[in-house]
Order: C-alpha cells, then sequence, then structure tokens
C-alpha cells in the first residue's frame, strides 16, 4: 500500500509537467491582448495606450519571447525584409492585421534582430531599406535592463545594469527623422554600422549557447523556472503577486463548497437510503420528482428570488442579510459573534449550492444500495433473523455506498474552483469570480495559478478516493 | 465485546456532560474577555486620535510662539509674504470653488456607495499608472489635490486646489505655478508598531518638487504611463524655482495645455523612489520599480480624504482628512462597497447599507414606471434624479469598407433607425437623442440641426441612388463593386455591458431586413473586440465614448490619427475640412470662436454620418432621505459629495 502511494505520488510529477505545458500552451493561443480591463461601460478617447507602455509592459512578462522554442539566432534576412515590408506599408498591400502582426514581430524581435540588420545595411544599397531599418532601429537596439520583482540587484547587476542604460543612451541617438539631409543620413548609417561592428560578436553564439537559448529564453522556461521556486508570478492586471491573492480568496469558496458538499451528504444520503429501502413507493416516486424539479432550476433564478423574498433589503421577510461574506463592523465582534455572524450570511448561498445537487447524490445512494440490498448475503442476514435496521445500516450501506466515495473524490478540485454564479449573486469575494475576471482580463499568470492548484487537488482527490477505497472495501487491494 | 457495567457507564456520561458544560463555560468566559479586549482597542484607537490632534494643536501654537506673532492669524501672514513674480498678470484661477457645506450640518456619518456603480476592483492606487476612469473618478478625487479645479457652476473656468495663483502669459505657453504652502501630505498606511518603517515616520509637507516628480515619472520611459504622456508630451520644461513655485513652459499654444496643466497633481516622491526598507531605487531601474512598487495597493494623498482600507473584492474605505487645507466636507467616511450584481446593489440600498443607487433602464421600469404608488420611490421617501452623463453611444462603420464609403448610404442607414423610439421604449427615456459628437447640454452643441428621421422610404431613396439594387430577386441588395456583385451583408461587433444596446440592435436588424439588408449581431468578448478594432477587422461596432469638457475632437476625427494602430479613430474617418477645424480649435482659446469651429465640425458629422450617433446616456440615481445637500456636478465626476451631508 505505502509503495504503491508513492509510485502514485512519484507519477503525479510528470503528469503536473505535462499539464502545465498543455494549459501553458493553450492559454497563449487564446485572442485577446493580455493584462487587459474588464469592459467597460463607456471608454475615454484620450486614455488610450501608447505603444512604448506595451512594450515595457510586454518584456515584464516575457510575453516578447517565443512561447516554448527559441530560434532567434536563425532569423533570415529575407524574412526580416519582408516583415519591414509590411510595417512600412503605405500602398495599403497588406491588411492593418498583417501590419500590426509585423510591427510587432519586429519589436519582439528586439535584440536578435541586430545581427539581421547588420549584414542588411552592410551589403545592401536600396535606401528605402536603410531608413526602415534605421528608423526601427533604436527601439530594437535598447537593451533590456536587469529586473526583478521585488527583489533588490547585487552590485555586480547594477554595474552591468548602468553599462546597458549608458548605451541604450547612446543607441536611443540613432533615431531616423524625414527631415534628415542625405548628408545627415549618411553619417547616421555610418554610426550605426560603426556601433553594430564594435559589438558584433555577441551574437557568435556557441552551439551550446545556441541550445541554451533554444530551450531556456522562452516563455514557458521563465515561467517554469519561476514555479520550481513555487514563485507563480504576479498577476499583469494589478501586478501584485498571485499566490497570495488567490490564498486570500479561496478562502471563501473553500468554506462554502465544504459546507454544501456536508450539507449535501447529509441530507441526501439518508433521502437515498430511504428510497431505496422502500423503492418504487409513492413518496420515493414523489421524492425523485421532486428532487429533478430542484435539479432543473437554475441557482442564478432561486438565489435572486430568495434573495428579493428573504433578504434584508427585500420587501417581504428581511430574514437574512443582503449578501457579503461578513458584516461591515465584523472586525469588532467577538469569535462567537463573528461565527454567528458569518454562518446567517452564508444560509443562503449554501441553500442555492447544495439543492442542486441533492439529486445526483441521492441517486447515487439509492442505486449504488438497491444493487446490494437483491445480493445474497442480504437475504442471508434477514434469513438469521436480524433486524430490518441492523440489516440496511450494518450490512448493506457499508457496500452499498461505495459508490458515492468516487463522487467525494471528484469533488476536491471543484472545492477550489468555487461558483461563479452564487459568488456574484450573494456577492461572495469569492474564487469563482476571481478565475473569471482573469480569464476575461488575459491575466496568464493567474489563470495558470489557478489552473495548476486545481490540477493538484484534482491528483490528490483521485488518490485520497483510491485509498478510502480500499479502506471501506478490503477486497480492493493495490500493488 | 465485554458488557460494560452500569456503573462505569454512569461515570463516563456524567464525566462526559460535565466536560461539555466546562467547555461551554470556557467559551463565554473567552468571549467575555475577547469582547472586553475589542473595547480597549477600540478605546485606545480614539485616544491616539485625540492625543494626535492635541499634538499637533501643540506644534502650531508652539510655532506661533517662536515666530513671536500673536494675534495674526498664520495663513493671512503667509499671504502677505508671498510675492508674486507677475504681480500685473491677473490670476488664471477666477472661478468659484464649490458651495461649502451650511454651517450647521452635522459633521460626521459614514456614506456608502457601490465603488464606481460596476463594483469591480480597480486594480491600484497609483494615479500616475492606472488610466481608468474609476481609480481617477472616485478615489483620486477625494485623495489629490489638482493645481486646479473646474468650477461646478461654471466648468469652462478653474479654481485653486492646490495652487493658489497661476500666471500665464498670453501666448498660453508659460505658467507661473504658485502652490499653497502648509499642505501636509496623508500618512502612508503602515504598521507603525514594526521598526521597518521607522525611515518614513517623519511629517511631509507638499511642496513644487512633488509636482514636477509627477512629470518626470509620466514622461519616465520605463513607467508604464504612456497613455498621459501624450498629453504632456508637447511641455518644453518645468522648472521648480523654490518650494511652492514652479514654471512651467509648453512647446507650442494648444488649447490643452490648460486642462493638461490644470490636471497636474503631486506624487510624494519621499515614498515613491524607496523601497520598503527606506533605501532608494537604483537610478538605471526607477522607472521599472515604480511600475511594481510595494506601495502601489494603496493610496496615498493630500486632499480632503485618506485612504483607510482595501479589502479586496468587498470595500475601500476612505476617511476625511483632518489636516486638509480647504473646506472641511461634512461626511467623515466613505465606503466604497465593491458589489457587481445589479440587483444585490439595489437590495443593498433598499436595506440602507448604500446611501445611492444608480438605476439601470430595467430597474428604472420596475420600480419607478411600473411600481406601485406607494413604493418609496414614488411617495417621496427616496429622492430620484436623472443626470445626463457625459457618455453618448453610437454604432461605428468601417469606413475603409466599400459598402460605407458611399455618404448616402450611411445616411441611408441612420434613416433606419428609429432612435427616438428607442429611446422611449429600449431605454424607457433615459437618453437624449444626439446629431454629433458633442454633449448635448454644452454650447458647442448645434440644436439647430434637425437629426435624420426615422422613415425607410428615404433610406430606399437614398440606397437606390447609390445603386444599391435588388438585382437578383433574393431580398438582399446588391451591387457591382471592383466588378464583383456584393451582396448588402455585414456584421455588427456587440459586448456584453449593457443590456439595452443588445436590444436596441436587434431592433435596428428588423429594420434594415425591411430594406433588403443583412445585419449580422457578433457578440463578442471586450479584449477580442479591443483587439479587432486596432486590426480594423470589423465591418461595424457599437460602442460608447466618455466625453471630457473639452470636447477635443482630436483623438477621434483627426485622419492623422486613422493610420495609426492603437488610436481612437477606429473607423478611419479622413476628412481635410474636418482637419482644419480640429487643428484651428486647438490654438483658438476665444470661446466664441470655439463654439463656431465646433458647431461647423458637428454639421460636417451630422452630414457625413461617419457614426450612427444615438444619444447621451442618463442615469437615475436615487438617494436615501438621510443624504442632504445632494446635487451634481455638470462635468464627469458627476457624483461629488464635498459638500453634501449626513442626517441621521
Amino acid at each position: 500500500m505505502q509503495q504503491y502511494i508513492i509510485k502514485r505520488i512519484l507519477m503525479m510529477i510528470p503528469t503536473l509537467f505535462a499539464i502545465t505545458v498543455i494549459v501553458f500552451g493553450i492559454l497563449q493561443m487564446a485572442p485577446g491582448k493580455p493584462g487587459g480591463g474588464l469592459e467597460t461601460d463607456s471608454e475615454s478617447a484620450n486614455k488610450q495606450e501608447g505603444m512604448a507602455g506595451h512594450l515595457i509592459f510586454k518584456r515584464q512578462f516575457h510575453l516578447d519571447k517565443p512561447v516554448f522554442f527559441n530560434f532567434r539566432f536563425w532569423l533570415n534576412d529575407d524574412d526580416i525584409i519582408q516583415l519591414l515590408d509590411e510595417k512600412y506599408d503605405k500602398t495599403k498591400k497588406y491588411t492593418r492585421a498583417q501590419k500590426n502582426v509585423a510591427t510587432e514581430t519586429i519589436e519582439d524581435y528586439g535584440n536578435d534582430i541586430l545581427p539581421n540588420f547588420h549584414r542588411i545595411l552592410e551589403r545592401s544599397d536600396d535606401k528605402e531599406l536603410k531608413i526602415r531599418i534605421l528608423s526601427s532601429f533604436s527601439a530594437n537596439a535598447a537593451r533590456t535592463l536587469i529586473h526583478r520583482f521585488g527583489e533588490k540587484l547585487s552590485e555586480e547587476e547594477r554595474f552591468i545594469n548602468r553599462e546597458t542604460e549608458r548605451e541604450n543612451r547612446r543607441v536611443a541617438k540613432f533615431s531616423y527623422s524625414p527631415t534628415m539631409s542625405s548628408a545627415e543620413f549618411d553619417k547616421l548609417n555610418f554610426q550605426v554600422i560603426d556601433y553594430l561592428r564594435s559589438i558584433e560578436d555577441r551574437w557568435n553564439y556557441s552551439l551550446l549557447q545556441k541550445m541554451y537559448k533554444c530551450f531556456f529564453d522562452t516563455r514557458f522556461s521563465y515561467y517554469f523556472y519561476n514555479l520550481l521556486h513555487f514563485d507563480f508570478g504576479i498577476s499583469m492586471v494589478d501586478k501584485q503577486p498571485v499566490l497570495p491573492k488567490i490564498m486570500e480568496k479561496v478562502g471563501y469558496s473553500i468554506l462554502l463548497s465544504v459546507g454544501s458538499i456536508i450539507l449535501a451528504y447529509l441530507l441526501a444520503v439518508p433521502i437515498g437510503i430511504y428510497s431505496a429501502v422502500n423503492p418504487k413507493t409513492l413518496l420515493d416516486k414523489a421524492i425523485t420528482v421532486g428532487l429533478f424539479m430542484l435539479y432543473s432550476l437554475p441557482t442564478f433564478f432561486v438565489g435572486t428570488v430568495l434573495l428579493f423574498y428573504f433578504s434584508e433589503g427585500s420587501e417581504y421577510y428581511k430574514w437574512f442579510p443582503t449578501g457579503g461574506f461578513k458584516s461591515i463592523d465584523s472586525d469588532n465582534m467577538t469569535s462567537l459573534q463573528q461565527l454567528k455572524d458569518i454562518s446567517i450570511h452564508m444560509i443562503l448561498p449554501l441553500v442555492c449550492l447544495t439543492y442542486v445537487s441533492l439529486a445526483s447524490i441521492s441517486r447515487y445512494a439509492r442505486t449504488g444500495l438497491l444493487d446490494v440490498i437483491h445480493s445474497d448475503y442480504i437475504k442471508t442476514a434477514r434469513a438469521k433473523g436480524l433486524g430490518e435496521w441492523v440489516v440496511v445500516f450494518k450490512h448493506a450501506v457499508r457496500n452499498g455506498l461505495i459508490p458515492i466515495l468516487t463522487l467525494l473524490g471528484s469533488v476536491l478540485p471543484a472545492v477550489v474552483s468555487g461558483s461563479v454564479v452564487i459568488e456574484v449573486i450573494f456577492n461572495i469575494p469569492g474564487i469563482g469570480l476571481e478565475s473569471f475576471n482573469a480569464v476575461i482580463t488575459r491575466d496568464y499568470n493567474m489563470v495558470m495559478g489557478i489552473q495548476l492548484i486545481s490540477a493538484v487537488l484534482t491528483l490528490l482527490g483521485l488518490l485520497v478516493s483510491d485509498i478510502l477505497y480500499s479502506i471501506v472495501d478490503p477486497r480492493i487491494q493495490y500493488e | 465485546m465485554k458488557q460494560e457495567s452500569t456503573s462505569t457507564m454512569i461515570i463516563k456520561s456524567i464525566m462526559g456532560i460535565a466536560m461539555v458544560i466546562f467547555l461551554g463555560i470556557l467559551i463565554l468566559q473567552i468571549n467575555n474577555l475577547e469582547k472586553n479586549l475589542i473595547l480597549v482597542k477600540v478605546e485606545s484607537e480614539s485616544t491616539k486620535l485625540q492625543l494626535n490632534k492635541l499634538n499637533n494643536t501643540l506644534n502650531k501654537i508652539n510655532k506661533v510662539i517662536k515666530s513671536g506673532s500673536f494675534g495674526v492669524s498664520s495663513n493671512q501672514q503667509v499671504l502677505s509674504e508671498r510675492k508674486w513674480l507677475h504681480p500685473e498678470v491677473k490670476n488664471f484661477l477666477m472661478g468659484d470653488p464649490p458651495k461649502p457645506a451650511p454651517e450647521d450640518a452635522p459633521s460626521k456619518g459614514v456614506f456608502d456607495k457601490v465603488y464606481s456603480f460596476q463594483g469591480v476592483d480597480p486594480k491600484g492606487f497609483n494615479f500616475v499608472i492606472e488610466n481608468g476612469a474609476d481609480v481617477s473618478e472616485e478615489i483620486q478625487e477625494y485623495l489629490t489635490m489638482y493645481l486646479g479645479r473646474r468650477s461646478p457652476n461654471d466648468p469652462a473656468v478653474f479654481y485653486g486646489d492646490l495652487a493658489e495663483r497661476i500666471e500665464i502669459t498670453d501666448d498660453y505657453k508659460e505658467y507661473t505655478i504658485y502652490i499653497k504652502e502648509g499642505v501636509k501630505w496623508h500618512r502612508p498606511l503602515l504598521d507603525w508598531s514594526n521598526p521597518r518603517y521607522q525611515w518614513i515616520k517623519d511629517e511631509y509637507f507638499v511642496t513644487a518638487h512633488d509636482v514636477k516628480y509627477t512629470y518626470d515619472l509620466i514622461m519616465n520611459s520605463q513607467v508604464q504611463a504612456s497613455h498621459s504622456r501624450n498629453y504632456y508630451k508637447d511641455i518644453e520644461s518645468v522648472k521648480v524655482l523654490d518650494n511652492h513655485t514652479l514654471v512651467i513652459r509648453w512647446k507650442k499654444k494648444t488649447y490643452q495645455s490648460v486642462s493638461t496643466t490644470m490636471g497636474l497633481y503631486p506624487t510624494p516622491k519621499w515614498l515613491y523612489a524607496y523601497n520598503e526598507d527606506g533605501e532608494p531605487f537604483p537610478e538605471e531601474t526607477a522607472g521599472l520599480k515604480f511600475n511594481e512598487h510595494w506601495y502601489n495597493s494603496k493610496a496615498i494623498g493630500c486632499g480632503a480624504y485618506q485612504f483607510v482600507k482595501w479589502d479586496k473584492g468587498v470595500l475601500i474605505q476612505l476617511r476625511r482628512n483632518d489636516d486638509y487645507i480647504g473646506a472641511m466636507p461634512p461626511i467623515k467616511q466613505i465606503n466604497y462597497h465593491l458589489i457587481r450584481d445589479k440587483n444585490q446593489q439595489l437590495l443593498n440600498f433598499q436595506s440602507g447599507l448604500l446611501d445611492i443607487h444608480n438605476l439601470p433602464v430595467a430597474q428604472y421600469r420596475d420600480k419607478i414606471l411600473d411600481g406601485p404608488a406607494n413604493s418609496p420611490y414614488k411617495n417621496g421617501t427616496y429622492k430620484v434624479e436623472p443626470v445626463t452623463r457625459m457618455v453618448y453611444r453610437y454604432i461605428g462603420w468601417n469606413l475603409e469598407l466599400p459598402m460605407f464609403k458611399d455618404k448616402k448610404v450611411r445616411q441611408a442607414l441612420t434613416h433606419a433607425m428609429d432612435r427616438k423610439n428607442v429611446i422611449k421604449k429600449q431605454l424607457n427615456g433615459l437618453g437624449t437623442l444626439i446629431t454629433g459628437n458633442f454633449y448635448r447640454h454644452s454650447t458647442a452643441y448645434d440644436e439647430s440641426i434637425e437629426p435624420w428621421e426615422f422613415d425607410l422610404s428615404k433610406s430606399k431613396k437614398l440606397l437606390d441612388e447609390a445603386g444599391w439594387i435588388d438585382t437578383d430577386g433574393d431580398g438582399i441588395l446588391d451591387k457591382i463593386i471592383n466588378g464583383v456583385k456584393t451582396d448588402f451583408k455585414f456584421g455588427i461587433l456587440t459586448y456584453g455591458y449593457r443590456e439595452e444596446i443588445k436590444s436596441w440592435v436587434s431592433i435596428y436588424k428588423e429594420n434594415l431586413y425591411k430594406l433588403g439588408i443583412q445585419m449580422e449581431m457578433q457578440p463578442t468578448e471586450w479584449s477580442v473586440m479591443l483587439k479587432r478594432m486596432e486590426d480594423r477587422e470589423f465591418d461595424s461596432y457599437t460602442g460608447g465614448w466618455g466625453l471630457d469638457f473639452d470636447g477635443d475632437p482630436y483623438q477621434i476625427w483627426h485622419s492623422s490619427q486613422a493610420d495609426l494602430s492603437k488610436s481612437s479613430n477606429r473607423i478611419g474617418f479622413r476628412n481635410k475640412e474636418a482637419d482644419v477645424i480640429i487643428d484651428k480649435l486647438r490654438e483658438t482659446f476665444e470661446p466664441e470662436e470655439r463654439v463656431k469651429l465646433q458647431r461647423a465640425f458637428h454639421k460636417i458629422v451630422h452630414e457625413e454620418q461617419p457614426y450612427l450617433f444615438m444619444y447621451n446616456e442618463k442615469l437615475v440615481v436615487v438617494t436615501h432621505p438621510r443624504l442632504k445637500n445632494v446635487s451634481f456636478q455638470k462635468a464627469r465626476p458627476h457624483v461629488q459629495t464635498m459638500n453634501w451631508y449626513l442626517e441621521e
């Protein structure tokens, strides 16, 4: 058994890696811009984001790097010329989307494009092409400063940064303007070539360096490197570390879902047992119909109705608070009062979360038990002269409820994922709403964080339910 | 199993009961203890506040004693001491400040409202980086002092907020700004018992350097403030003469220089240039560090309210700043609740938690139009007031598509929209029809322009003239464009925020169908929609622009913006005549001349119909009876509570 558990846990590592790769890949394919705002009610014309700001943002989150593999040491001159053609297209030969893509691509290439620029400038005598290169040059030649979130840099790194900054300032002066005379243009051209020659050997990668760049200078490897340190990165929206934010929100959701699971089992299992013991009676049928009617009522509807009839803001029965997780002045309450305060806030959301799952759990319990109740050993037990209660609870229930344990295992990830609908309707600041917002705003790090945590929990949940199996039913053994 | 004897059973159960009772007593006692502790905590906090006040007064008295000037109030003394560099120039800050609350207004109370009416958490509170209207209109409005603000009665003139006097040269290129003396920064919200924050313990005063620091940050290419950089890039220099005087020189004469300069605010360098341990950031990466500064999830300023708490997803709290230099607002505390769901907002208003609520169209119909006469909404308990927002809704046509290139087609499309009925039925009257890009209640708006009326026969005629005829009898208009027979079919991007927009778009679809035009609704997610507009990959879309008071048409309508991918001229509007007017408007200061130009511009967009202009939206604001002296500002933000007060 122990061996089995250890094996399972070890197997989780490659599984998790695969999950990370897949989720990361899918996220990067999602259309739309990362880190944008939630949709607004109206926009302001004058507050549009400029290009420069976007570049800083991209560099901060390595969005300018390729996703999995980096082959930018093999950039082709002809491709670059083509990209420049698209970027500076004035004849409308290309669509605006192509133009935007070309602009972004050149921007993303950053320093890696410089060898190509160098070659083209040295060899070509197409003035138009040179102008294009010189117009892009200062933006591309600017080097990234060493910078990590919330960390202090070492003296050595600061020294490198200062050098880089000095070089960047020099490079920034190499900018082309259309008003330049041809002599000025030639001078600029000469200066740029001179500069490129002086830094030429930066691009003479050895094979090892190329391998390194190919695998490790990518979006994924930067992310994964941080992940190995249990660092989920910072949110692209509010620039705060992701993990504490998730932990803060997940508490609310866990309380809600654990509460509702316990409540659901407490109610549904007895109902299921009753139905199994008295199958096809009128009451059994009524229960089935009733539960399925509940099951088919959407929670957003029931939630709203409950609020409009039973909350403090309603015009009818002001029994429960209108929403939220606790009262605003709960800071000045004693623990008992806080407990009472939170419980009373939780009643309506719990009702909403629970009634839906009653149907399925009680049906599982019913069928599980029905299978068992007709088996031979139950007949034997009855024949032995045991009372009906003893037969059902001691002999039947223990075996009949194994299927329900499977459910329990699959419920664990749902505990952290929360429920968007309930959280919005009852205004509970849980993880469901947070992950929904993260998807809408393309907050990659946040989405990754939530997904990975729920992946780990899913794997753990499966393991736990397997172990529970063998505890409940000694016949099931793992080698 | 061995049978237990009865006596052990009894003993066991007695012990069990005793344990339970004991536990119960323990819990009760701990509870009592906790109660007392909380009482002590509350008391000690209030004592601390009082001590602070006492300390302040003592300091003031000390100062007066030291300076030896009894009898003269310190403020007057400062005024007489200050020297103006150009005393002959009239003070630019001539506007009337808002009327202060009545003197007998009770100075207390907590004002509860939903954060920016949408109840979504802001990204952060670093005013230089955050560009959301929510942060600037809700938090920054109360927390910072701008150099000057628009007068509530006449938004065209400014009154002094942080600045006490501004001298402007005749060519509007040089602004000499005198900021008020003795304006204190709020204390940062930190755990002062932690020795880590000893370095920041002092009291700080706002200086001209702080104002320049804001400008420096915006212009620093490492700082993510490029949304504001466009505005300040025409500044030639910002020079600090002394602690309370600075001179801003503009490269050229532009009308926007006024509002941009007035909109400057101080940023505390003593906080933002340092890491949490008080070490200055290395100069080369200071901008990058600023973007993720450790204080970004809290806010700081020098204005009437100070930031107290941000409980994510729950609450943002501001408290009145007792050191505020301007007219003290009566309301002591502002609670912004983060409530996303509109029904939750309504119920929380009805339960009395919120003091103010914004009724969306559906709730307006339920509560006001169809509600029973004795409901608090209609019997006068709640005060209901419609406020016209400086926002307009429109449909934008992609002018680079051949089908929308013809002016006649666009006019025909406008004739097919029954705007009057949309406002009456879909909006329940909560809108004002507009014919152009300006705010309906501003002087720029030309009332003499008659809106294109709803008339399908006129549409038909115009479409005929433009060459759109159903030649193959399939019920859809077609036309030969570049040798290819093209059907009149297009898509319209809509996004989800407002229900009523979807409903009027579908009515419009029916009307177009009658004309033989097929419009396909394409509900799109916001971030995808933005991307598609950047790439100009759309046929048409629904949108809403928030207007500022200047009403500068440059960003949306100038042809130079049509080629930039991230510009607001998404539809590709190019009009030489309009360009001339826009450029001229940017250099014209004379109000009457401006109105003339603006109206000429209005006429062009009405004639050209690059947008199908719909309406200025109305906000229905309901307030609780305990809220007094409620009035709404003409310019944004419409809700501003500085002179409101609360009565129990």
